[in-house]
């Protein structure tokens, strides 16, 4: 082997040309490779990292669904259909709380909703909004991302909503507003078919530790005033109607309907309920326009209907666990699901891919469309290689012959181009690894910043941070030598055909 | 009496050009002796190299055998030609043909590299140091083959030959590309080495005065033996020495 190496070190060397166009292209290729790896991890950690620790944790549990749940709604193209809740949510939650890697939990619904405010000085303009109500404590301890910087969290049977500053910045830039802490915003939000309209107050201002676009759209609310927004309550059959109402709803007067008066007159519709928290079972989601209806102007109608009309304090979407070990993510999600089917609860655990949804799958996107072009860029590289090689089997025609004929057995000419070829990808490998990992260094020393939400996905955040993985180098180097050998396939096979009256017919 | 090369059956050789076969040999047949210096002469296009190309089990003549000691190689699979080219050949290209990224001493060593042959580190240093001495080229260990003249890269390649002890070195126009001068020098060192180790030698030319140092003289014309002579006897008892000799 030594013999082999020798010669193939100076047959390179005497080949100067052609071992560095090969070189050369497979240097880049690996620093391409390696830069391009890079990309991929910190996109794909970066969004793992941002929405485990932000959002997700590692499992969430949901209520079933024909299609999938994520943390953002149920994903199907036209975006109707309604989240389903945790069923025997106190049960779910007793076992969650339970089990050994549960490190903390958290229950959580989302909707979305139109920000107004009445001192607006636009007022045709609007600002939407993802909203996640939330129970504050356990939610801060679940999640760590979020950092008050003026007012206060949301206390427990508190309504008020939670905005970014960014975001409220927008949206005061937006509606012409000066709007901040105490003030009151009013939301609206569809929920059981109809437009559900709350004013609520700016409890707090907080701002992310690890920014991102995505995650500034998002406002905080307690869970009363999203579930009122979303219409859930306890209502569980159709309402009866006096003729009153009835006169009501035939009217074609929509300010009558709608006006603040009716709307705001009565708050104590949306208060917490005594004992919500052990409320559960019989959430059901009323299905009819009336009942939402009602719910804006009850407290100007008929008193009689309004126990109907309870929100569901037991009402939650999700329930986000962080655990202990992250590892146990996979056996945790099995155990879960086991025992939802075991107990016949409708509910699923998942991971945090599940839970992330669309953005999970930008991230795949994103790491598809950068393997095809790394493949592609691999593709290439090969063919050029392929050719190079083809020409220097060529050439050294005379001189395989020769060796064929002086005793050389087809094994030693495959050893000999092989280990050429080992030879430049090894050396030319490292020079490309360690060309890679400079520019990264560089890049991560300059830290570029993202100037759109898609570079931002890609990323990971506001600033490139390229990750380093030294196993991922060691497989790239692996990988660029058995490439290299795949390359060297077919001008092995032609160097392989030579007889050895090629020594003679080259003179 | 044992012949180290021998022939059965009249050999052919024809090349196929497209539909057209050209016939190269025409029907020969000669026996060679363990310690021969043979010259195998005659014009361009006669079939020299051919012969030579055909005895050496670098390529396969179209009828006929060629034996190796006795041993038929017609039959023989490409791992076993290529073991008993190793073992049993040694050869001497017209141009040379040493590997250029080797310096003097390694190409002289690269057929060793080859075989299973079992020597040790100092026997093969030893062997090798003597053959370059023997070809008068102490002083270009070193040098690769860019950096010698042709009738140094000449000698290198006779010693290339006789690095693996063979029974027979052929030698396809060993003078061609050398002045007259260096071309006798080299068949000198040749018919030496010839005596002193006793190995045969076949080599081709077209070159009269070079032909003249040989023992042994197979002339071809035309793809044809016209005269098997060994010096000092009559052609007629060389030729029955020598087997038949088809055309001659």
């Amino acid at each position: 082997m030594p013999v082999l190496i020798k010669i193939a070190a100076k047959n390179l060397a005497q080949h100067k040309t052609k071992s560095l166009i090969i070189g050369v292209i497979i240097a880049v290729g690996v620093a391409i490779f390696v830069i391009g790896s890079s990309l991929i991890n910190t996109a794909s950690l970066g969004i793992e990292r941002a929405f485990i620790d932000n959002f997700t944790g590692h499992v969430m549990i949901s209520g079933l669904s024909a299609d999938n749940v994520s943390l953002f709604g149920v994903q199907t193209p036209g975006g109707m259909v309604e989240t389903p809740l945790v069923e025997r949510f106190p049960e779910v939650l007793d076992w969650v709380n339970a089990n050994n890697w549960t490190d903390s939990a958290t229950s959580q619904l989302t909707g979305f909703a139109i920000i107004k405010s009445e001192d607006q000085t636009a007022p045709d303009k609007q600002y939407f909004s993802l909203l996640f109500g939330v129970d504050y404590d356990s939610y801060q301890q679940t999640f760590h991302n979020m950092s008050l910087v003026e007012g206060e969290g949301l206390a427990s049977g508190q309504t008020g909503i939670l905005l970014e500053r960014n975001n409220l910045e927008d949206i005061n830039e937006k509606l012409g507003t000066e709007l901040g802490i105490g003030d009151e915003v009013l939301l609206t939000g569809v929920g059981a078919g109809s437009f559900n309209i709350r004013r609520v107050p700016i409890r707090g201002i907080y701002i992310y530790q690890s920014y991102s676009e995505t995650s500034s759209f998002i406002s905080y609310v307690d869970p009363q005033t999203l579930r009122s927004l979303k219409g859930l309550t306890l209502n569980t059959g159709m309402v009866t109607v006096s003729a009153e109402i009835q006169s009501l709803l035939d009217t074609t007067d929509i300010d009558s309907l709608f006006g603040e008066d009716s709307l705001f007159a009565d708050d104590s519709l949306f208060a917490e309920p005594a004992g919500a928290a052990s409320i559960s079972g019989a959430a059901s989601r009323p299905g009819a326009a009336a009942a939402v209806e009602t719910a804006v102007a009850a407290p100007a109608l008929e008193p009689a209907i309004a126990p109907e009309l309870e929100l569901d304090a037991g009402a939650w979407e999700y329930i986000l666990i962080r655990l202990k070990t992250p590892l146990a993510a996979g056996s945790f999600i099995r155990a879960a699901n086991r025992w939802f089917a075991e107990q016949g609860i409708p509910a699923r655990a998942a991971d945090w891919k599940a839970a992330a949804g669309p953005f999970s799958t930008t991230s795949d996107v994103v790491r598809l469309v950068l393997t095809v072009a790394i493949l592609m860029v691999a593709i290439v590289a090969i063919i050029i290689i392929m050719n190079t090689l083809v020409i220097s089997v060529i050439e050294r025609t005379g001189e395989v012959g020769t060796m064929r004929a002086l005793g050389a057995e087809r094994g030693f000419i495959r050893r000999m181009f092989t280990m050429e070829i080992l030879v430049i990808a090894t050396v030319f490998g490292l020079i490309g690894l360690a060309g890679g990992v400079l520019i990264l260094s560089i890049v991560r020393l300059i830290g570029f910043e993202a100037v759109n939400p898609f570079l931002e996905i890609l990323f990971a955040g506001k600033v490139l941070k390229p990750v380093i993985n030294p196993f991922s180098l060691l497989v790239t180097q692996l990988a660029i030598m058995l490439f290299s050998v795949l390359a060297n396939g077919y001008p092995l096979s032609l160097a392989l055909k030579i007889q050895p009256i090629r020594a003679i017919q080259n003179d | 009496m044992n012949f180290i090369l021998d022939t059965s059956g009249d050999v052919h050789k024809i090349y196929q050009l497209g539909k057209v076969e050209v016939p190269a040999v025409k029907g020969v047949s000669f026996s060679i002796e363990k310690g021969d210096f043979i010259s195998i002469a005659g014009p361009s296009g006669s079939g020299k190299t051919t012969i030579l190309n055909m005895i050496g089990l670098i390529d396969q003549a179209s009828s006929g055998e060629v034996l190796i000691d006795g041993r038929p190689t017609r039959e023989l699979k490409d791992r076993d030609l290529t073991r008993l080219r190793h073992e049993t050949l040694g050869f001497i290209f017209q141009s040379f043909n040493l590997i250029p990224v080797l310096n003097v001493w390694e190409n002289i060593e690269f057929p060793l590299l080859l075989g299973r042959t079992r020597i040790t580190k100092e026997e093969k240093a030893d062997w090798i140091n003597h053959l370059i001495e023997e070809v008068g080229l102490a002083d270009h260990r070193k040098h690769k083959p860019n950096e010698l003249s042709g009738g140094q890269r000449q000698r290198v390649a006779i010693a290339r030959a006789l690095v693996t002890k063979p029974q027979i070195v052929l030698a396809d126009e060993p003078t061609a590309n050398l002045d007259s001068a260096t071309g006798e020098q080299i068949i000198e060192l040749m018919k030496r080495i010839n005596r002193e180790l006793e190995t045969t030698f076949i080599f081709s030319t077209h070159d009269a005065k070079i032909v003249n140092i040989a023992d042994h003289i197979i002339r071809l014309r035309d793809g044809l033996i016209i005269e098997n002579v060994r010096r000092g006897e009559p052609v007629g008892a060389a030729s029955a020495l020598a087997g038949s000799s088809a055309g001659a």
